[in-house]
């Protein structure tokens, strides 16, 4: 069974998929405390518009996809503050016009491509030794955000107006941790696909949640849980011919609702 | 030496988008006194607040701070001398953290002015103390009330702002807690601002401006 641990492309998906599962789930925790569940969902439908004119003019769609996100979550995270509507409301706003622009952007090419696909469905067994690198690189520079700044983002995500008042540059944070989970998002839909993100972004942070007895052991819960299900997912899927994404989001949700169906049984 | 904070409100008004909440008022807070400041829901008692403790711009007019009678514009100043209890309703009940954090949280920008071991004291006096290391989830209503005042009190501000602190407690409990802040404000000299429901709550408060809420205007009652 060990034997598909020799394969380069296995090597990839595993030592890529662990980390950007790190970074979804830590990110993820986040989302779900803030109320922002459906930003994932948001950034990553956003991204298709720049996938579209990486694809179509330039054959090299993830850089454009984390500058069509970046811009999505600006213009979100804009939105939202000078504006009295929700953030729910604003990324309804955004992400429908980069959705979109993707679409029209895409009508210029007369063919289907097969980075289509990725996007929507996720690649993870096809992912490169650069995009592995990236993720590592990522998650040491996010980690490293989120450990210096932990005490800020927490004070602002439990209570924003007491945050305020002590000192905590609400506004600016706001900006940077919805640019973070942006760029972990787009590097997320390599992993899962723009339909199935979210999954892995709020399902473990919301088990967490309930589990946890303090704020941290919330990150740890959603960091294991989430390189458990990456890991099922991808010999799972190995072994009984599925696609992988698909495979992973299944055990993610089946877990949740057991843990959950546990719960209310026992009482 | 701590600061003693004056708060002098000229024509101040507020409005969300297009709704006036506040209405070209006047109000000087007097260092060291007790107001009481009432208001049906809804009368802007909570948004009033906000724009004292600079989380809402006004619209017009201003909020001015004086120590000793000269003007501090410095809002790193403003931030460490005033304390806030927010609320019960506004505060995330489910988020998953403990009474220690929630304390400790409020040291995050400006350390120098946190008394951790008089937090401690506190928790006692009101008889948590046991609860430091428990998830805010698994609190009662009034113990979380409890919590909230212990919080908003870790940095000693001179100024304290009260919004329906003694919703959600027993009559024992909030007669100690009416018995404590009027320690503050008469041994310590520190200025309270206390939003209530029940103007009557606060009648053992010997010496208290009472500031009602009506029409969006402010009405003072000695
Ligand atoms: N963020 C907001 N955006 C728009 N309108 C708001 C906002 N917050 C409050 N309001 C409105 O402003 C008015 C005053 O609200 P505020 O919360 O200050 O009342 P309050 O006196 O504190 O009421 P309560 O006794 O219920 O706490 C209300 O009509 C409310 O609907
Ligand atoms: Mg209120």
């Amino acid at each position: 069974m060990l034997d598909i641990l020799t394969l380069q492309f296995m090597q990839n998906a595993i030592v890529g998929g662990v980390f950007i599962g790190i970074l979804l789930a830590v990110i993820g925790v986040f989302t779900v405390v803030r109320g922002q569940s459906l930003y994932a969902e948001g950034i990553a439908h956003s991204s298709l518009a720049g996938v579209a004119v990486g694809i179509v003019f330039f054959d090299s769609p993830l850089i454009f996809a984390f500058i069509a996100a970046a811009l999505a979550s600006f213009l979100i995270t804009y939105t939202k503050e000078s504006s009295s509507i929700s953030f729910d409301s604003a990324i309804g706003v955004i992400y429908s016009l980069f959705f979109g622009l993707g679409i029209i952007i895409l009508s210029y090419s007369d063919s289907f491509r097969p980075e289509i696909s990725s996007y929507l469905f996720g690649s993870i067994l096809l992912i490169t030794s650069q995009k592995v690198y990236l993720s590592i690189a990522t998650t040491a520079v996010v980690l490293g955000f989120i450990y210096t700044k932990f005490k800020s983002l927490t004070f602002m995500s439990f209570d924003v107006d007491a945050a305020r008042i002590r000192g905590v540059s609400v506004r600016a944070y706001n900006y940077l941790l919805n640019l973070i989970a942006a760029v972990v998002i787009v590097l997320g839909v390599e992993l899962l696909g723009a339909i199935m993100i979210t999954s892995l972004m709020i399902t473990g942070p919301l088990l967490a949640k309930s589990l946890a007895k303090n704020f941290s052991e919330m990150f740890y819960i959603s960091v294991l849980y989430n390189i458990f299900v990456i890991l099922a997912g991808i010999f799972a899927s190995y072994h009984l011919n599925l696609p992988t994404g698909a495979t992973i989001v299944v055990i993610s949700s089946t877990i949740y609702l057991a843990s959950f169906t546990f719960k209310q049984f026992r009482g | 030496m701590k600061k003693n904070y004056k708060i002098q409100l000229k024509n101040l008004t507020l409005r969300y988008s297009n709704d006036l909440v506040i209405d070209s008022v006047n109000w000087d807070i007097e260092v060291g006194s007790y107001n009481v400041l009432v208001g049906s829901n809804g009368s802007g008692k909570s948004t009033l607040i906000k724009a004292l403790l600079n989380l809402i711009e006004p619209n017009e007019g201003s909020i001015k701070y004086f120590s000793n009678s000269s003007e501090i514009t410095n809002s790193e100043h403003i931030a460490k001398n005033f304390g806030y209890i927010p609320q019960f309703s506004s505060i995330k009940k489910t988020f998953p953290i403990t009474v220690r954090e929630i304390i400790e949280l409020e040291c995050t920008a400006y350390e120098a002015n946190c008394d951790l071991a008089c937090s401690i004291g506190n928790l006692k006096l009101f008889h948590i103390d046991d609860l430091l290391d428990k998830n805010i989830n698994d609190l009662s209503g009034g113990e979380l009330q409890k919590v909230l005042i212990v919080r908003g009190l870790v940095t000693s501000p001179s100024v304290l702002i009260l919004d329906e602190p003694t919703n959600n407690l027993d009559r024992d409990s909030k007669k100690q807690v009416l018995e404590f802040l009027k320690e503050l404000s008469v041994e310590k000299n520190k200025t309270i601002i206390h939003i209530t429901h029940d103007e009557h709550e606060v009648e053992e408060i010997d010496n208290f401006n009472l500031v009602r809420i009506i029409d969006k205007k402010l009405i003072f009652e000695n």
